[in-house]
């Protein structure tokens, strides 16, 4: 309430301004004859030297602002919106246009970073009161968005230039709930993103970077910092999944949506290759495979679940291994089998009854049966088997034919 | 007044003509220039900078006349040249890289043969003047002057003089100029003893080679670039009057110029043409941007000032026609759109003194004297007051006395005051801020190892003899043992054939490690692989004493002696 009273008050103001004199009224008139922003600042530059202390002051500098504007001139932009605030610290067109300009600094100074932040938050503050107000009426609602939108992403700037990369997101997390289609934004989340190292903040730089990319139309990025972000993109996706392949879906995905949904995973390359490994293996050794499904089940983070699993379900598939030990030759009631190869013991068969000798070391047997007991260091899986039906396990010998 | 805008006419014509044959862009023409050859303190880049770029411009379609470790006579010649080819509606680029100094706030650039100056004047005498060239090149009639001075390097001249470090704020540029030097005014730039180029051509030719950026994108990535390259510690700095969006490599679809940008300039145009009453053209403009639809402010304003624009046109051939009354209506009406227009309140007091109508001409003149700068308000109190001897209305209004002024908004009906400009602001907010994405890209960490696998996936048909039960062997980092290991992507994920590799060693005590995997702590000891690369390291507490890498093949056994 205090707020939009004080911009009552300012635009009653602004009706009680008045000329110093009649030759300054000459001035503006000077200033009114010429249409070129190159013509008209420095007419407007007099008319301040002339009259710094008129009451149209503020005024006087809004048609500056707009000159320089027109000239593309940042740095007098940025002069003036100072100037305009350093007058009222709360007006509005200073600090918009001090929270608009302050991103374009490739190397701000604490002091302007500082500035930045300390508008964007004016900015904020002021927000309700300023459209509320008469003036802030003329415009549409979509304006007020775009307005907190803008200071939104200096703040997010500020952080980001101060190095902090939380505050930074959240920032720009909030411009792009009141901007989705801010494409600058995405490529600056995606960037701040881009350098933290867990694997799930580089699939979301991913997918911020692929957005930025690749949107077209309201809110895309001009063509050269697309490219440039593109450049990144395809640094950033193929050092984490090692080519480009996939690259294309994403930033078709991305485009429709400004975060990442849920299920969003881009595989390593690692995991691309043990991927394609394990596809490999599945067709040429299904049953090797089973098993290399089963262990890493029972290594898993919910190993100790699904061995119940494994124990309380129906008996193992039929499996290979290679003989590595007997516990005892003859008449041997447990043996060590290899399913990788015949160095790494990983299963402990239990026979039902003791058979007649161990096989030989390396020899490759089929068998199936219900886990009994699993140790995890080393790993062994104890499995329940009934000794006549391994395949591939020697037979007894013959006994000696008894001669009548 | 009519006798004047008469004599007037002409000019603003010729003007008008001028405005409306504004030439497209001509050719492109650049001199450069590169002095490294000094006998004080000699630079390492200049010339290199000067030839990378030539090469860039010229990639940029720029005729380049390039002077290399030229003296002052070279120097000169150089300049003449690339002046003398400079033409109405060129673009002239000068690109100098070297030496060069303020003397009195007047840049001057060293030529290579500069040995020593008795004073100041002498100093300027052996240069070339930047100043000049500026001022020649605002006479040139180029559509565009770009000019880049590497030069605020340090040199023993501006020392020993004790001149200001750096160059000066050029004072002497015409418009449509575009000037940048390696560091601010004042300061003081690197030349990168360490690099082929100085940091801001390193940055600015590449810049140029990149297509469809304007030249303010150019310099702004030259200005992050430089800036992190050098902590910050250098800041190229630029100063513009370019009106229009300059590209070394224009888009290839479409005009460069956007249609925004084009409607902007019509209406520019247009208000100029209205500024020196040349009606037909202004009409013709402001009818282009409203068939443009270009939307925004400049179709605003296009609307709101043609019904004005065709009255002020009609009104004049009525004059022109000696149809005094009609006139006289139609710079009413002129009135009536455009109450600033106080020029139509002069021609329609004009108007009416020819057809008699003395009150009519005194309504007109109180019109001006409500809205008009001093010298016409003045105009109209002294037709006033020789009206005021015939008629009580002119007494009346001359009784009444000035009334205010009006107000700033009045004044100023375009500019929303208390507003932001939210289309400019919009506008701006398009052009991305100049975030340096390559740097980014530098900072990407390592990709992510892999996810440790319980299973490894050697083949199924690796087969090597167990260790024996009793003894299974334990190696510890304290122990002497070698480590075999597949060479990743070496070996085929199946083979039925294993070879064999026996690993004998004089030392005793030491073990065999077989992927991560104690299998023996003696040698000799034979191990069962299949077909492929290893790599076997010698390893003694931790430390490795030998690598080397062998080949498996199937169905032969290898034999290791370790030494």
């Amino acid at each position: 309430m205090r707020r939009f009273l004080t911009l009552l008050i300012t635009s009653l103001l602004l009706q009680a301004q008045d000329w110093t004199d009649r030759a300054e009224y000459d001035m503006a008139l000077a200033v009114r004859a010429q249409s070129a922003a190159a013509q008209r600042l420095p007419l407007l530059d007099q008319w301040k030297q002339k009259y710094p202390n008129s009451t149209v002051r503020q005024l006087r500098s809004e048609l500056s602002l707009a000159a320089a504007q027109s000239l593309g001139d940042t740095a007098r932009m940025l002069e003036i919106a100072r100037e305009l605030t350093s007058v009222d610290a709360n007006h509005f067109g200073g600090l918009y246009w001090i929270t608009l300009l302050a991103p374009a600094s490739p190397s701000p100074s604490a002091a302007a970073l500082t500035e930045a932040e300390s508008a964007a938050k004016r900015l904020v503050k002021n927000a309700d009161a300023f459209f509320a107000s008469p003036a802030g009426k003329t415009t549409g609602p979509q304006q007020k968005t775009a307005t907190l939108a803008l200071a939104h992403r200096a703040l997010s700037w500020v952080e980001w230039r101060r190095g902090s990369l939380d505050g930074a997101e959240t920032e720009m997390l909030a411009t792009l709930q009141l901007a989705p289609r801010n494409a600058e934004v995405s490529a600056w989340l995606g960037s701040v993103l881009a350098v933290q190292k867990p694997p799930e903040r580089q699939i979301q730089a991913i997918w911020h970077l692929a957005r930025a990319a690749f949107l077209d139309g309201e809110g895309a990025l001009p063509p050269a910092p697309r490219r440039d972000v593109r450049a990144l993109l395809e640094a950033a996706y193929t050092g984490y999944h090692g080519s480009l392949e996939g690259l294309e879906e994403i930033g078709a995905a991305a485009r429709g949506a400004v975060t990442p949904p849920a299920t969003f995973k881009v595989e390593t390359a690692a995991e691309m290759a043990q991927r394609k490994a394990d596809e490999e293996m599945e067709k040429t050794n299904p049953q090797l495979f089973t098993w290399v499904k089963i262990r890493r089940r029972l290594e898993g983070p919910d190993g100790e679940a699904e061995y119940r699993k494994l124990a309380d379900g129906p008996p193992l598939p039929l499996l290979k291994g290679y003989v590595i030990r007997c516990d005892a030759d003859p008449k041997p009631t447990e043996a060590i089998v290899g399913l990788q190869d015949a160095a790494t013991e990983e299963v402990v068969l239990k026979f039902d009854a003791a058979l007649a000798r161990c096989a030989e070391v390396g020899v490759a047997v089929e068998f199936s049966g219900k886990p009994v007991e699993i140790a995890r260091q080393p790993f062994r899986l104890s499995v329940a088997v009934v000794g006549t039906s391994i395949q591939g396990w020697p037979e007894p010998p013959a006994k000696p034919e008894k001669k009548d | 007044m009519r006798i004047l805008w008469r004599l007037f006419m002409p000019v603003c014509l010729a003007c008008g003509a001028a405005l409306a044959q504004q030439p497209e862009e001509g050719k492109r023409i650049a001199l450069v220039i590169g002095n490294d050859t000094y006998s004080i303190r000699p630079l390492q880049n200049a010339v290199n900078d000067a030839r990378a770029m030539e090469r860039a411009l010229k990639g940029a379609g720029f005729r380049v006349i390039l002077r290399t470790n030229g003296g002052k006579v070279a120097m000169d010649e150089g300049v003449v040249e690339f002046l003398s080819s400079v033409g109405p509606g060129d673009i002239a680029l000068l690109f100098y890289a070297g030496h060069a100094l303020q003397i009195n706030d007047e840049n001057v650039l060293i030529p290579a043969d500069f040995q020593s100056a008795s004073s100041l004047i002498d100093a300027k005498f052996k240069s070339v003047s930047l100043t000049k060239v500026l001022e020649e090149l605002a006479q040139s009639r180029a559509k565009t002057a770009i000019v880049v001075i590497d030069a605020c390097r340090t040199n023993p001249v501006a020392q020993t003089h004790a001149l200001k470090a750096g160059l000066a704020n050029p004072s002497k540029a015409g418009s449509n100029t575009f000037i940048s030097f390696s560091t601010n005014p004042g300061n003081v730039a690197g030349d990168n003893p360490n690099g082929r180029n100085s940091w801001f051509t390193e940055a600015l030719s590449d810049a140029i080679d990149q297509p469809e950026l304007t030249i303010d994108d150019v310099f702004r990535r030259v200005g992050a670039k430089v800036q992190s390259a050098t902590g910050g510690k250098q800041t190229p700095w630029v100063t513009s009057s370019l009106t229009s969006k300059f590209y070394f490599h224009p888009p290839k679809t479409g005009t460069a110029e956007t249609d925004e940008s084009l409607v902007s300039k019509w209406l520019q145009d247009a208000l100029h043409h209205e500024q020196y009453e040349n009606w037909p053209e202004a009409i013709e403009l402001a009818e282009r941007i409203i068939k443009q639809k270009a939307g925004g402010s400049a179709e605003e304003t296009a609307r709101a000032r043609l019904p004005y624009l065709q009255v002020r046109a009609e009104a004049e051939k009525k004059f022109e026609a000696g149809d005094f009354a009609g006139a006289v209506q139609q710079y009413e009406q002129a009135l009536k759109l455009e109450p600033f227009g106080v020029d139509a309140g002069i021609e329609a007091a004009n108007g009416a003194l020819l057809t008699g109508d003395i009150k009519r001409a005194v309504q007109a003149l109180e019109a001006v004297r409500q809205r008009g700068a001093s010298p016409e308000v003045k105009r109209a109190a002294d037709i006033l007051k020789e009206l005021a001897a015939v008629e009580p209305a002119a007494a009346a209004a001359l009784a009444r006395g000035l009334s205010k002024p009006p107000a700033m908004p009045e004044v100023f009906p375009a500019q929303r005051f208390g507003v932001p400009d939210w289309e400019a602001g919009q506008r701006w907010a398009r052009q991305a801020a100049p975030v340096d994405y390559a740097a980014v890209a530098k900072q990407l960490p390592p990709p992510p190892a892999p996810a440790p696998q319980p299973v490894s996936t050697l083949s199924a048909a690796a087969v090597a003899p167990p260790p024996p039960p009793s003894d299974e062997p334990r190696l510890t980092l304290d122990d002497l043992y070698v480590e075999v290991k597949a060479v990743a992507g070496s070996r085929d994920l199946i083979s039925e054939d294993p070879g064999q590799l026996t690993v004998r060693s004089a030392k005793k005590g030491m073990g065999v490690m077989l992927e991560g995997k104690a299998v023996s702590r003696q040698l000799p000891f034979t191990l069962k692989l299949p077909p492929g690369e290893y790599e076997l390291r010698t390893i003694e507490a931790g430390k490795k004493l030998s690598e080397r890498r062998i080949r498996i093949k199937a169905n032969t056994t290898t034999e290791l002696d370790l030494q």
